[in-house]
């Protein structure tokens, strides 16, 4: 009973161990980011589905035309194709207008952690991003990542406060803030470590199993 | 047991530490052109260590100079640079990395590149009044009014004054 045990325990432990390294990153991640997905006011307009009226929304706000009303006409009126038309002559019109404005411009655009939370902020971002540097718009993008890096040193246990809207930084601080090539090492040194321990397990389990000259504990 | 442990913990670090290549690629595969950066990357960002009269802020960086040949030939080639705001020391501190606000990074580098527009992306509407409704414009006299009587509080002095 006890012999039987050991191996049903050791064999799930090396089940676990495999498991773990089949993990893919981006499978952990999704996740952690959906989970802390809140809604933010400000961005609603990138999470438009069309990309022509994202790229209207990205553009008229860059242009400080207000094209709210615009952008809501070409959602409201879906039902009649006439009206559609319009919107849409309207909001092209709009669009080549600051699309004119804005060629050959440079525009910085600091994008802050607190908004990308979640995976759907991130991609209307991104397309955002892509629409205007088609059309010829120089964008430098300057990402922040306060909340991410706040996550990580909790998990870490160092303690980090705010001074006048600036995280006091110490050398720790400063290293998970950049992490730094040589945590990616690690990673590949931790990988290695939890092959050798499957290859260990592995053996002991043979091993067993010869020793007492039984393949599978049977009771 | 503890090596499991470890290799979770790397794992995160290296999440948390690819933020910056997340955003090339999602860029990438909506069709346009990124590459990631640091501030540290051809001595972008150089910085010197932030003296605060009040308190000891360890290595935040205040950004002296600005290197900006590097992103204008990014612009030129059509490449949207994205920038981690991590800066670099100056001189003999060549080897020091200093965390740099991204606000602070943002104004900077538009100053230096002599941008059209600068856009914060955030998950408020704006700078708000003490009744909690949003200021459209401000001058530059208002900011320092509004800080001193602590309407502008915290992540939101950063990004006003740019400095």
């Amino acid at each position: 009973m006890l012999q039987s045990l050991s191996l049903v325990l050791l064999y799930t432990l090396g089940l676990l161990l495999l498991l773990l390294l089949l993990i893919k990153p981006t499978e952990s991640f999704a996740p952690i980011f959906s989970s802390s997905c809140k809604s933010h006011s400000c961005l609603s307009s990138s999470s438009v589905s069309s990309s022509c009226v994202t790229t209207a929304a990205a553009l008229s706000t860059l242009s400080a035309v207000a094209a709210d009303n615009n952008s809501n006409d070409s959602n409201n009126s879906n039902n009649n194709s006439n009206d559609d038309d319009v919107a849409f002559a309207a909001a092209a019109l709009q669009v080549a207008d600051a699309a004119g404005k804005l060629r050959g411009q440079t525009i910085v655009v600091k994008y802050g952690g607190n908004a990308m939370t979640s995976p759907e902020l991130k991609t209307g971002f991104c397309q955002d991003v892509a629409a205007l540097q088609k059309i010829g718009v120089r964008v430098v993008v300057v990402h922040g990542g306060g909340p991410q890096i706040s996550n990580m040193l909790e998990k870490v246990g160092v303690e980090t406060r705010f001074e006048g809207g600036f995280r006091v930084s110490s050398t720790e601080v400063v290293e998970v803030a950049e992490s730094k090539k040589v945590y990616l090492n690690l990673e590949e040194r931790e990988r290695e470590t939890c092959c050798a321990l499957i290859f260990l397990f592995y053996i002991i389990f043979t091993h067993h199993c010869n020793d007492k000259n039984t393949k599978f504990p049977s009771k | 047991m503890r090596n499991i442990f470890n290799f979770f913990f790397f794992k995160t670090v290296v999440l948390c530490g690819s933020v910056n290549k997340e955003i090339s690629s999602a860029i990438c595969s909506a069709g346009g052109r990124a590459i990631g950066i640091s501030g540290r990357d051809d001595s972008l960002l150089q910085c010197i260590k932030q003296h605060d009269d009040k308190f000891d802020l360890g290595f935040v960086g205040q950004v002296q100079n600005v290197n900006t040949n590097l992103l204008q030939q990014l612009l030129d080639a059509g490449i949207c640079p994205v920038v981690s705001p991590i800066g670099t020391g100056i001189n003999e501190e060549k080897n020091i990395a200093y965390n740099v606000n991204a606000d602070v990074a943002a104004g900077r580098i538009a100053g230096e590149l002599k941008a059209a527009r600068v856009l914060f992306l955030t998950d408020i509407a704006g700078v708000l009044d003490k009744q909690m409704e949003l200021l459209p414009t401000l001058s530059v006299e208002d900011i320092q009014k509004l800080i001193d009587d602590e309407t502008i509080t915290g992540g939101m002095i950063p990004k006003v004054r740019c400095n």
